[in-house]
């Protein structure tokens, strides 16, 4: 069997939605899979129309071409396998509930947004409210593992509840804003108000970042759980391969005080 | 059966169904790690009065823990799985939270979890805290030198108890020096303990006693002071008789420590005074799992010696 690959053949006019795919591949297979309707603003098109649709493995799935306007990449994917060469559009892996998403290029905001399982990989950048969560949901992101190589914008995290975001540059400001539980690490510092109203949660951060008023300084120690935490991340490679190598000591803030207060900015070197 | 002079007796040892599982205790280093190790196997060399039989079954390098420390692995057995759901986290509990800089995580990969750190958590006040890390949870729970770190449950199995074998030799010497020389053996073997002091124990056992309330007694045949009153079982040349006692996670296992046991003693010989090996057994009547010394020498090396259970970590 060879892997699904759908290839774009012409660069797109208007934002793609494409959240009916994953779905429709997990229950139907490729019957029928040309003809599935997907939405391009207020107009329906053909996937086979856009696309140009190759291989038999529905397990398995390649998207292709610049999909910087296709959102909703991997929305509620459940097992199996999604990799798209290049960029990709808003709200990738919407509600994901498993399966593994590989990105090579940069993804635009909301991705992950109340992801439940699985794991995302993104080579290059990500937007904002990468793991966050809906205008007007209680919880982001609530379980699930996803690997960002590049940086992240604004709020990052933001009311997530369970899983590990794990970015090997920087992420922008407000990172873990309002965060429930669950773990962030940055690796090339953070923007203003990280952990701004996080109840619980970890923010794991390398590098500058400013820390607010309302975190208070719990000094210097060497934790167990974060070496645990670095050697669970070895397998990932690149910048997280090293981190387990030394005993690396870490500054902890609790609060935010403003809100629960059981969460902790970790800051080492 | 006549191996080097030591005559191997055709009985079998008589062996228990038990739950057990495995505990991986690290510290900042070995001596922390070992100091946790060795208090949460204290008093716990038999389920008669000290509600498990537990003991470490061997280090472990830091690439082999979850933390990446140095640490210990230890077996814990009990005859029920409520008895050693209580007696974990009454050890834990005790001994590895209250050891500086130790941790504590499960060891097995399969059976059925038991609260490990489920319920020691509360000891944080409020401020314990966890993670979960590829699909375990691990709490904090923050305490005067930094955090005890301890996973959520750990993994019980069906486990086998009371394997052994009785080393008959001529003084007491001779018996010690065959009994280390067994247990140095057995101590590589993977999945089994020798819960009872250095692995070895002097007082076997009987059923009943001529005291109502007392259900186990002397095992008058094997004490040398008293051969000319009782109905003894040592060979006139014997005159002092040592038993070690292996709890493992398979039957496959225990079969294994007694070989390598027994083969050491063996390879002492007549000359260092060894005369006879025996077993323990209640006439076969009691225990589902039956190990005969002479089928056990003669199977040779099994393929799965070596082979750890449930992975360490």
């Amino acid at each position: 069997m060879t892997a699904l690959t759908l290839t774009l053949k012409q660069a797109l006019p208007g934002r793609l939605d494409l959240s009916p795919l994953s779905p429709t591949l997990a229950r139907d297979g490729l019957g029928g899979l040309a003809a599935l309707q997907v939405h391009m603003g207020t107009r329906q098109h053909a996937l086979g129309e856009l696309f140009a649709i190759k291989g038999d493995d529905a397990s398995n799935v390649v998207l292709a071409g610049d999909l910087s306007r296709v959102d909703q990449i991997g929305a509620g994917l459940a097992a199996g396998s999604l990799r798209v060469e290049g960029h990709a559009g808003a709200y990738l892996g919407l509600a994901m509930t498993g399966g593994r998403m590989t990105v090579t290029g940069n993804v635009a905001e909301f991705a992950a947004v109340g992801m439940r399982k699985g794991s995302i990989e993104i080579l290059g950048n990500a937007g904002d409210y990468l793991g966050g969560a809906l205008p007007g949901a209680l919880q982001g992101m609530a379980g699930g593992q996803v690997v960002v190589h590049g940086d992240v914008g604004a709020r990052c995290g933001d009311r997530m509840r369970r899983g590990a975001i794990l970015v090997a540059g920087s992420i922008g400001d407000y990172a873990g804003s309002r965060m429930l539980a669950g773990t962030l690490l940055a690796l090339q510092g953070c923007g203003a108000h990280a952990g701004y109203g996080m109840r619980r949660g970890t923010l794991l951060v390398r590098g500058t970042i400013p820390i607010d008023a309302t975190f208070a300084d719990c000094g210097r120690h060497v934790l167990p759980i974060v070496h645990l935490l670095f050697r669970s991340w070895q397998p990932l490679g690149g910048a997280f391969a090293g981190l387990a190598d030394q005993v690396r000591p870490v500054q902890r803030f609790m609060g935010d005080r403003g809100a629960d207060g059981k969460g902790e900015i970790l800051h080492f070197e | 059966m006549n191996l080097n002079g030591v005559e191997v007796q055709d009985t079998f040892a008589e062996a228990f169904g038990m739950r057990g599982t495995r505990l991986i205790i690290t510290g900042e280093n070995l001596k922390w790690a070992y100091h946790g190790a060795t208090a949460l196997t204290g008093f716990a060399t038999s389920v008669i009065a000290c509600g498990v039989e537990a003991g470490i079954e061997r280090k472990l390098g830091p690439a082999e823990t979850p933390d990446g420390r140095p640490g210990a692995s230890v077996l814990m057995f009990a005859t029920s799985s409520k008895e050693l759901g209580v007696q974990v986290e009454r050890r834990v509990g005790q001994t590895i939270l209250t050891c500086p800089t130790a941790s504590c995580f499960g060891g097995l990969s399969e059976g059925d979890p038991i609260a490990l750190g489920k319920n020691l958590r509360y000891f944080g006040d409020g401020w314990q805290a966890s993670k979960v890390v590829g699909g375990r949870r691990f709490w904090r729970v923050p305490v005067m030198d930094g955090e005890f770190v301890c996973e959520e449950t750990t993994r019980m199995v069906r486990a086998v108890g009371g394997g052994n074998f009785l080393i008959l030799t001529t003084d007491s010497a001779a018996a010690l020096a065959a009994a280390e020389a067994a247990i140095e053996a057995m101590r590589k073997v993977p999945n089994v303990i020798m819960p009872f002091p250095g692995g070895v124990v002097r007082s076997g056992s009987k059923v009943g006693s001529r005291y109502k309330t007392l259900p186990a007694s002397t095992n008058d045949a094997f004490c040398p002071t008293l051969r000319g009153v009782v109905n003894t079982e040592l060979p006139p040349e014997a005159g002092c008789c040592l038993e070690i006692v292996i709890d493992g996670l398979t039957a496959d296992d225990i079969r294994v420590a007694m070989r390598v046991g027994m083969q050491a003693v063996i390879a002492r010989g007549r000359a260092a005074g060894v005369v006879a090996l025996s077993a323990g057994n209640y006439g076969g009547k009691l225990g589902q799992f039956h190990f005969h010394l002479r089928a056990i020498l003669q199977e040779g090396d099994t393929p799965d010696a070596g082979a750890p259970t449930g992975g360490a970590a």
